[in-house]
């Protein structure tokens, strides 16, 4: 049901395929790969997380993850980007999204990953709710813990 | 009071600023989530810009603010008489993706006429999936 198009920048009910992800930014022109890879916590300002359910509005946050795309290539001699999020429900250890840079030296591909996760975080109408072991549970923005959680 | 200052400068950027801006300060008004960011987003449906009034309606969903869906309901179909649609795709787009966080009769309603009559394809395409979430229509394999 979502969109998976172009393949550099997807959602997806399915688990992420790192492999996948790292092939995608794997060309003979770079000299580094960064993968940044985000998991689910088992906890949350001391709060012990059961699941993550996270929800986006699919054609926004693709359209979001195609200008962090352009961005980073504006910025930084980067050959790819690519960005793979899930949304559905994840346990404790899990990966939610998957980011991988590839360019020519490591310390740009550093670089504009470190760029691209946080613009995600912040401009992404992604948001996760977190059940927790108590059994509450309460909706996020994906970009509300930066500040605590970085 | 801090949250006030900052529903005005989100409302301005929201109104104004650039896509990623906009985006961005309809995130942050879902965050505040306030008497004043709802009705900040409220209003900001009748921004010029097409992608600022998606912009909100996608934040108005993402709250299920209820007392919008008379206005969703008229961006998406008209009203009585056919008038005040929306023109922009995008924008009838998001109300659909509104209208299913929502739910409810009229919005119901209306995505049930979205989805066999609008006009465009991705509009006819997000109510079907805003159906199938609001169990109206079958989940497809």
């Amino acid at each position: 049901m979502l969109v998976a198009t172009p393949p550099c920048f997807v959602l997806q009910w399915a688990p992420l395929d790192l492999a996948r992800v790292y092939s995608l930014a794997d060309t003979p022109a770079n000299g580094a790969i960064v993968l940044m890879v985000g998991t689910v916590r088992a906890s949350t300002t001391g709060r012990a997380v059961r699941y993550l359910e996270y929800e986006a509005y699919t054609p926004m946050a693709l359209a979001v993850f195609q200008d962090i795309g352009r961005q980073v290539q504006q910025q930084w001699p980067i050959n790819q980007v690519v960005i793979h999020h899930r949304v559905g429900k994840l346990q404790v250890g899990e990966v939610s999204v998957a980011i991988a840079v590839g360019s020519p030296h490591r310390g740009e591909a550093f670089a504009a990953c470190q760029f691209a996760i946080d613009t995600l975080k912040h401009h992404a109408p992604v948001w996760k709710k977190e059940h927790w072991l108590d059994g509450s549970s309460d909706w996020v923005s994906i970009g509300d813990c930066e500040a605590h959680n970085r | 009071m801090a949250d006030e200052k900052r529903v005005e400068e989100m409302a301005a950027l929201l109104a104004g600023g650039d896509r990623m801006g906009q985006i961005r300060a309809a995130l942050d008004l879902v965050r505040l989530n306030t008497p004043q960011a709802q009705q900040a987003l409220i209003s900001a449906l009748s921004n010029t810009s097409d992608h600022s009034r998606a912009c909100t309606a996608m934040a108005i969903g993402k709250l299920r603010l209820g007392g919008a869906v008379p206005m969703l309901v008229r961006m998406l179909k008209g009203n009585q008489f056919g008038f005040f649609r929306d023109r922009s795709a995008e924008v009838r787009q998001t109300v659909t993706f509104a209208l299913g966080e929502i739910g409810g009769v009229a919005a119901i309603k209306a995505l049930q006429m979205a989805h066999e009559k609008d006009t465009d394809e991705a509009v006819r395409t997000e109510a079907t999936q805003a159906l199938e979430k609001l169990n109206v229509l079958a989940h497809r394999g």
